[in-house]
Order: structure tokens, then sequence, then C-alpha cells
């Protein structure tokens, strides 16, 4: 039976992308089969490029945002941990996943849309804007670990682009250090919107929506697959369909889910087991902690490039494509294989929730309506199918 | 008026003859002084009674002629007056227009009512042979960015006549297809809603702009032929169910800024020539890509052949309809992930009967019944296995009801309608239409 | 002036007087002329003939004919053969859609109708009536209870207006000769 909700919450996220993309856009970006040459990105986003890859700017002096979001590495971390380390020693584990920063200028404000979350920057829609979310890192302690705002003004100021800094904002701006990390993120979020890597259109599957190049039989088999309500149904909550205008599939529908994603052990904030990540309603927001349905609800991310950036899940708990398709078809059909099995034997299911929020895991939509002893909805060479098509979401596909 | 004039041409002869008989007398005959008065008086009084007859003839002529003159308009004041201004002028009204009321039976809440239609018709004739037609349409009462409402021009032309037999369309005009597309209005259909084939399969009320020759034969053959703009199939909406509803429907151009670097054509042949009878067909062909990127050669193509027959009470029609896009596989592929794609063949088909259950003066009340069946996507190009989707569903609708037309151009209608293959409610339905 | 003067003068006026002062119908596929001719093929004259109605017989002749849609100018002629009459002949207009349709019809002396023949049809809505086996339908018939509209007259689809108001415009004529013309002998 199909969620309507998430059907009116698509279209409705559809049309604010398209409004975000006029807002937002700026050059190389919305048009399906490659990016457009546009006009060279503005002074502000080329300081806040300098930002961006500015190492010194941390406690470390060796982590800069392009270290968790590396622009080889389709603007998301090329470690395969889990969850990155940061902190002045490199030493304080993180909480979550780096998510790609490829497409986040496309993500809606967040809100509530027939009474459903969307939207919102960070995997749990905490951050207001692309400025708010280039905040926290700079300050968080597990991340570039900086004390307060003068920290980081302090440094910005000895910064090779410092005079480039001063010209834009002012000979006095470092009096101010609030103003100054502030003035900061801003060129950071200007340089999210314009450069052209950030929303580049350039993979297999955008080519072959522009009618420029064909899919194999696997990929499209794959493609099927992805699309089909009863089999992945995996469009369900990441569209592969053009807009109505042409826009290209963000693969994504800004909504939030609850999947049940296996406790990840890697993690060492785990090793305590009263501690729960639990998305929207926190650990890391506190503004939703009473709407007890949103506990352990995260954002649906975008899978473009999700070939490239393993590990996968909010909590990084699963390093390859494959076994994130066979959690998803088989965590109800084959709970022992991915659950932590007690003593006598029971499978502690949806163990990464404390027990009163695992009503809220999705068990209604395909595939996951499924019970103990029932046929997956994909059987393995199906998987290999659908991977294989995912690897058509990369960027920078050669025609 | 002849038997005058032999009259009149014989007292002349008459006249002539005695002046010259009077005149021409033998010499030789020696008349006497009352030989000669007498005859004096016999002329005097033929001359007399020659001027008074001529009198009277002619005064009996000038009051025939003066009667004759002025032709007779004997009803032409009852109906009125307009008709003689119009006469005058070349400029003359028409219009028609409905409005609906549709109650779901299993949905209330949704029971809808509205001016469907309001059309107001101006004609002008520049000279016998030459004159204008146009139309607006209001639909739904209200056109406003937030009312949903909409004003068109459905028809603008001129139409010349050329000789005996041949008419010539230049402009925005009605394509000849179908039994409902020319004769669309409520007077002229049964049902308080258009048929679903002549809505969705072919998309009434279709116009196009371009040319149209149309000729009648003695026997009873009309022909249409014209060359006119075509369907935009880069309108088509992958997101949105529209083109489920109607495939013509949604990338038709009304002619608003059309695209027309790719024309169609249109051909009409209708055979009215037993009483009672009609039958006919048509066929409308034309690129639809209109050179736009991403699409190529996509040819539209919709024939459908129709007929009807009036036994006695009884009136009978049916039509069948069929359309196909060609070369939708290239284009489907980039919508692959969207719910609506473009089918490769649609098609529709209804049969009919009515009966003139009561009829005076004019007025009649006429049941009917009326089964469609009609697929807006009977079949899709093949894309690949898992990607081509599914053909979609035979919707049936079965419509009862009847008709009450009265006052020569107005009719009251209420019908039932059930719906099969798609769902949704029986509809109770009551209709108000004139036309005039 | 003599009077032979004033006989000729009276000859000439009266012929000029007698030609139709007003183009009344520019019969575009038939002429007034060929019209007669089609409708009584044996006459050799055709006496223009005055109508004046009274309120009255108005009433009286719309009410025996039914509803009827706007007329146009009416003329009649009267057929004549050798001194004998055959009948009247008709010449109406009616409104098809939008423009007036110009036709002629024949009454025969024993009442019967000839079929109808179109002058003028000024529009391509409705140019099918100008089927011959449409006009026939009305050859032979005569009496009101034999022009019943879809019953006796068949309707033309697509040209329903047409042919409803040409087959009304019938029964008016009709209605008239029954009320006025019946009796050969009535004229003004």
């Amino acid at each position: 039976m199909p969620d309507f909700t998430r059907a009116r919450s698509r279209v409705i996220t559809l049309l604010s992308v398209v409004l975000l993309c006029a807002c937002g856009g700026g050059s190389g970006g919305g048009t399906v089969g490659g990016p457009v040459p546009g006009p060279a990105m503005s002074t502000l986003a080329q300081l806040g490029e300098q930002i961006f890859n500015d190492a010194s700017l941390s406690a470390s002096g060796t982590m800069s945002c392009a270290t968790c979001h590396d622009p080889d590495h389709a603007l998301s971390s090329a470690a395969n941990e889990p969850v990155p380390a940061g902190g002045a020693g490199l030493d304080v584990p993180g909480f979550r996943n780096a998510p790609s920063l490829r497409y986040v200028a496309k993500t809606p404000t967040f809100g509530f849309e027939d009474g459903a979350p969307l939207g919102g920057f960070d995997r749990d829609g905490r951050a207001v804007s692309l400025m708010e979310q280039a905040r926290r890192p700079f300050l968080a302690a597990h991340e570039m670990a900086n004390t307060a705002a003068a920290d980081v003004s302090d440094k910005l100021s000895q910064a090779t682009y410092a005079t480039d800094f001063k010209a834009m904002f002012g000979n006095d701006v470092f009096d101010q250090p609030e103003i100054a990390f502030d003035r900061a993120l801003t060129a950071i979020a200007r340089y999210e919107a314009e450069d052209p890597d950030f929303a580049p259109f350039t993979s297999k599957y955008d080519y072959f929506l522009a009618g420029r190049t064909q899919l194999t039989a696997a990929e499209r088999r794959g493609l099927a697959l992805f699309n089909d309500p009863l089999k992945g149904n995996c469009a369900a909550c990441h569209p592969s369909g053009r807009g109505s205008n042409g826009e290209p599939p963000l693969f994504t529908d800004f909504s939030y889910d609850n999947l049940g994603v296996p406790r990840n052990a890697a993690i060492p904030a785990n090793d305590d087991p009263t501690y729960f990540d639990l998305g929207l309603c926190g650990p890391f927001r506190d503004d939703l902690a009473t709407a007890r349905e949103l506990c352990g609800a995260f954002k649906v991310p975008s899978l473009r490039n999700i070939a490239v950036t393993a590990p996968y899940f909010h909590n990084g708990r699963f390093a390859t494509l494959a076994q994130a398709l066979a959690f998803y078809v088989r965590r109800d059909t084959n709970p022992e294989e991915w659950y932590s099995v007690d003593a006598g034997g029971a499978v502690h299911k949806f163990d990464d929730l404390p027990p009163q929020y695992i009503v809220n895991v999705n068990t209604t939509e395909v595939p996951y309506n499924r019970n103990v002893g029932d046929q997956p909805a994909l059987t393995p060479a199906e998987i290999d199918d659908v991977v294989t098509f995912l690897q058509t979401l990369t960027d920078g596909f050669q025609l | 008026m002849q038997r005058s004039t032999i009259r009149i041409s014989s007292l002349l002869h008459a006249a002539v003859a005695i002046a010259v008989g009077a005149f021409a007398a033998p010499p030789a005959a020696a008349a006497t002084q009352q030989e000669l008065e007498a005859q004096l008086a016999a002329l005097a009084s033929e001359v007399s009674t020659l001027r008074s007859e001529l009198a009277r003839v002619s005064q009996e002529q000038q009051a025939t002629n003066a009667r004759a003159a002025v032709p007779v308009q004997v009803l032409g004041q009852t109906t009125d007056s307009a008709t003689v201004a119009e006469a005058e002028s070349g400029l003359d009204f028409f219009g028609y227009g409905q409005i609906d009321y549709s109650r779901p039976k299993d949905e209330p809440s949704d029971t809808t009512e509205t001016v469907s239609r309001f059309v107001v018709g101006m004609t002008n004739e520049f000279d016998e042979k030459t004159r204008m037609v146009s139309e607006l349409e209001v639909e739904n009462t209200v056109s406003s960015a937030d009312d949903p409402g909409e004003v068109e021009v459905e028809q603008l032309y001129i139409e010349r006549t050329f000789d005996d037999r041949l008419f010539g369309k230049v402009g925005l005009f009605l394509i000849p297809s179908g039994l409902l597309n020319e004769n669309h209005e409520p007077t002229r259909f049964y049902g308080v809603f258009r048929n679903r084939v002549e809505t969705a399969i072919i998309p009434t009320t279709w116009r196009e702009g371009g040319m149209l020759m149309q000729g009648t034969t003695e026997f009873g053959l009309r022909w249409d032929a014209g060359l006119t703009t075509g369907f935009d199939l880069s309108k088509w909406d992958p997101t949105s169910p529209e083109g489920k509803e109607s495939p013509l429907g949604s990338i038709h151009q009304e002619l608003a800024l059309a695209k027309a670097s790719d024309m169609s054509g249109i051909f009409a042949l209708n055979y009215t020539g037993i009483p009672g009878v009609r039958l006919g067909a048509s066929i409308f062909s034309g690129d639809a890509a209109q050179g736009q990127p991403g699409f190529d050669d996509n040819v539209v193509t919709l024939w459908e052949a129709h007929g009807t027959w009036t036994p006695g009470k009884f009136e009978f029609a049916a039509l069948y309809a069929n359309g196909h896009i060609s070369n939708t596989s290239k284009v489907n592929l980039t919508f692959i992930g969207n719910p609506t794609l473009i089918p490769e063949s649609f098609y529709g088909w209804y049969g009919q009967a009515a009966y003139d259950l009561f009829d005076w003066d004019g007025n009649s009340v006429r049941p009917f019944v009326r089964f469609e069946r009609l697929n807006t996507a009977s079949n899709y190009s093949d894309l690949s296995p898992g990607l081509t989707p599914e053909n979609g569903p035979d919707q049936d609708i079965i419509t009862g009801g009847f008709s009450f037309l009265f006052a020569q151009g107005v009719v009251l209608k209420a019908d039932y309608q059930h719906f099969h293959g798609i769902g949704g409610s029986d509809l109770i339905n009551f209709g108000m239409g004139y036309q005039f | 002036m003599a009077e032979a003067d004033r006989g000729v003068f009276g000859l000439v006026g009266a012929a000029m007087l007698m030609m139709p002062t007003s183009v009344v119908v520019a019969a575009e596929y038939l002429t007034i002329d060929a019209a007669q001719r089609a409708i009584f093929p044996s006459a050799d004259s055709f006496e223009p003939f005055v109508l004046a109605l009274t309120g009255e017989q108005k009433s009286a002749i719309v009410g025996l004919a039914g509803p009827q849609p706007p007329h146009g100018s009416l003329r009649v002629w009267k057929a004549v053969h050798a001194g004998v009459p055959l009948g009247y002949v008709l010449l109406d207009e009616v409104i098809g859609r939008s423009d007036l349709i110009t036709y002629a019809i024949g009454i025969g002396s024993d009442g019967a109708l000839t079929p109808v023949e179109v002058l003028a049809y000024r529009e391509s809505h409705g140019a099918e009536i100008r089927n011959a086996a449409w006009r026939r339908q009305f050859a032979d018939r005569r009496d009101l209870s034999e022009l019943e509209f879809r019953i006796d007259i068949k309707n033309i689809s697509g040209a329903t207006l047409s042919s409803e108001h040409v087959t009304q415009g019938v029964r008016w004529l009709l209605a008239l000769w029954e009320t006025v013309l019946r009796e050969p002998s009535h004229r003004s």
C-alpha cells in the first residue's frame, strides 16, 4: 500500500527543489546532460573555496572542511572508517558518517509537510542553512575543535588569503571575531552554492536521461528493480525520474525514515549501552525531543555518487552497497544476519533503538514488509543488478 | 400584367388604325358634310372610350407594380427585428452555454456545480461570399490566477464561399473529427457531460489553426481537407496524471503561441446521401516533435469512423477512434522513474441509443443509454524488460438518462453514470444547456 | 400629347415597373428562374403573386405549422401552363445556423409538394441540406401530418439545425397554402 504522505511530500519536495535551484543554483547545475559552463565564481565564493580547503583553521592544523568532504571523493570522506576522528590530536572519535556535500545546496529548508518532516541540513536536519551547517564543525570538539569564534578569527587573520578577506570585509574585520567568523561562513556557503563541482550532473545516468548514452542491459534491469514498487521500491524515497520541467532527479525526496539500522560497534560512543543516536529527536538536536514518533528517523540522503561514498547509513554500518541492499531486503526475513543475538539465541532486532522506539521503525513499505521465512524482495542476482545501476550515478562519466 | 399589356397594345393599334383610317379615306368618295360630322362624332366617342380605358388600365397597372415591387415580409417582424437589422449590417451573434451539477454517489463531499462553459459567438458577413466566425468561451465561471476558470478563443476564422459546392476556411477552426467535435453544443449531445471517448481520445473541443477546404456533392458526400497546426509532444509532463486521462488533451496547443514548425493534415469524409443515415471517417496526422530537443519524428495519427441512424423515433450512434504516436521509446527512456510515460497507442469506442418518447409542439423528452469503452494507454513501445510500463486499463462507462428539449434551443438533462476499470464513484448528474 | 403617346408611355413605364426593384436574393447556386423551372418544368409562365396577410391569418398559419425559426423574405409565384394553373412556387428564407438559407418549393394544385430547391446557402456548417436525397424527401407529401421532422423528414446528423429549420419553413409554407392559397381563384 503506497504511502501517500511520502508521495505528496515528494511532489512538494520537487517543487521546492525547483525553487531552490532558481535561488541557489548558480552556474553549472540544473540541466540534464552535463554542467552548463557558467560565469566564473564570485570573489566571495572564491574566498570561500580557500577557507574550505584551509587546514590551518583547525586545532590540529591538519583538518579542513575538505578533509571529510574530499573533492576527489564526491565531497565525502575518503577514509573507510564509519566515523571520522578529529580534535587537536585527531584522536577524538565522531558520532556519525560524514555525508557527501554534493548537491547539498538543493536541500529545502527544514519543515513539516502534511505532518511529515522534510529537508534541513545535516543528517537530522538541524541546520537551517548552509551557513549554519558550516559553523558547527569549526567548533565541535570531535571535528576542527576550535574553542570559540575568536579562535577561528585569529587563524583567519593569519591565513594566506587574509589580505583578500580584509579587502572584501573591511580592514578591521578581525577586530570583531564573531563577525569575522560569520563572514567566513558566508563565503563557504557561497562557494558551496556556486562551485560547479558541487552539482555537476555528469553521471552516466544524467547522460542517459539526456538521451546521449544508453544503459547496459544489467543497468536497465537494475533501474527497473529500483523503480518497481513491488521489488526494490527504492524510487519511493529516492525518486529517479526527471522533474516536470526536465530537471534531473536528485534521488532523494528529503524526507525522513527510520530503518532500524543495526548498531555499529565500531563507533566508540556505542560502547555505552545507554547511548542512542536518535536522529530527529536527539541527541544533537533538541527541539523535537518530545516528538516520540520521530525518534530514530534520519534524513533520506541523495544516492548520487553512492558508489564512491562508502560506508553507508548515518552510522556507517555497511561498507559495501551490496551489504546495504541485502540489509534492505533481508532485514525482516533474516534478522539474525544483521542484529545481535543474545545468549538464548533470540535476535535483538533493531538493537540501535531503545525498546520504546522500536515501534517507529518502517515495517510497512516495500521491501520492509516481509516476515521471517518470506522471500526477500530481491534475489542476490537482482541485488547485483541494482548495484550495477547505482554505479551509473557517479559523476564524472566520460561519454 | 400581360393581359393589361395586350390590352394597351390592342387599343393602341385600334387607335392608330382609326387615326390612319381617318386620314387614309379614299379621295374619290365624295363624303357629304353630314357623313363627315357623323364619322367625327364616332371618332370622338371612340377616343373618349379609349382614354377612359387607358386611364383605368394604367391605374390598375401602377397599383399592381407598387405591390409587386416590395418584397412581402410576412413573418420577419414577428420573430425579431434584429433579423432585419442583421441582414443590413452583416453582424450576427450566436451562443451556447451549460451549467452542470455532478454528485459522486460514494463521495458526496466532492459534489460540484459549475458553469461548465459560456460561449459567445459573433459572425460578420463582409459580403455575400465572405464571412468571419468567432467564438469566445469562458469555462468554470471565474477565470483569474486564483480561480479555476479559463477564457479562450475557441474559433476565429474567415470563410469564403467559392462556387457551387466549395467552401474554404482560414484561421482557427474545429477539426472535422468524430460526431461531437463540430456539434458540441449542449442541445446536440446526450448526457450532461460529453462522452469520454470524444473527450479523452478525440480531444473535443479540438481546434487547430490553418486552412481547410470543404466541399459537398449532389449525391450526399461531404469532404474536408486541410493543413493545420498539430500537437506538441514536448508538452508531455511525465510527472502529471494528465497524460493518462487524455493523451492528446495533454499535448494540444489550442493555437496559443503554438509551435508550428511541423504542420498536420486532416482529411474527412461524411456521407449523408441516405436520409436518416450518416457515415463518416476522418484521419489526422502530423509530427508532434516540433523540432524540440530530445524529440524526433514523433508522428501523431488519430483516425476515427462513425455512424448515426435515425429510424422513426429512435436515434442510434456509434463511433470508434484510434490514436498512435510513433517513436516514443527514445523520449520515454528519459522519463523513466515517473508515473506517466507516453503511450504508443490509445483507442475508444461507444454505442448510443436514444428514443423520442414524448414530442409535442417542438418540445421533446428523450431517454438515452450509452456504453463506452476506452483505453488511454493500450500499448507502450518496448523499452526494456521491467522498464516498459504496463498497459493502461480498459475503462468502461455506462450512462443512462434523458434530455428534455424545449423552446427551440433549451435543454434540461439528467443522467447516471457508472465507471468500471479505473475505479471512481458512480455519478448522478444534472445539467442545463442552451444554444441559439 | 395624343392618347396613343400616353399609351406608349404607359406601356414602357409598366414594363420598367415590372422588374424587381430590390434584389432579395443573390442566388448563388440557382437563379430564381432555374429554381422555378426545376419545380414546375412544364410551366410556361410564372406570375408573381402578392400576398397581404391579416394578423389573424398569420397566427392561424403558425398555429398549424408549429415552432418557426427566424424567416427572411417570402416571394410567391403562380405557375401556369397554357392558361391552366399548375400550382404555386414559394420562395422563402430561414436561418440555418447563423445565416439565411434561401430555398424554394412547389405546391401543386392538388396540394402535393415538390422537392426542395436550395438557391443560396451562405455558411459551410450544415451545407449538407443541399443533398438531393434529403431534398427529395418532401416530394409528393400533401399534409402537415406527413412533415414531422425526424420521423418523416430525417435530420442530417451534423446539419441538424439547418435541416430542422428548413423543414419548419416548409411546414409553414404548406400551412400558408392551406390557409390562403388553396382556392386557385383567390388573390388580392
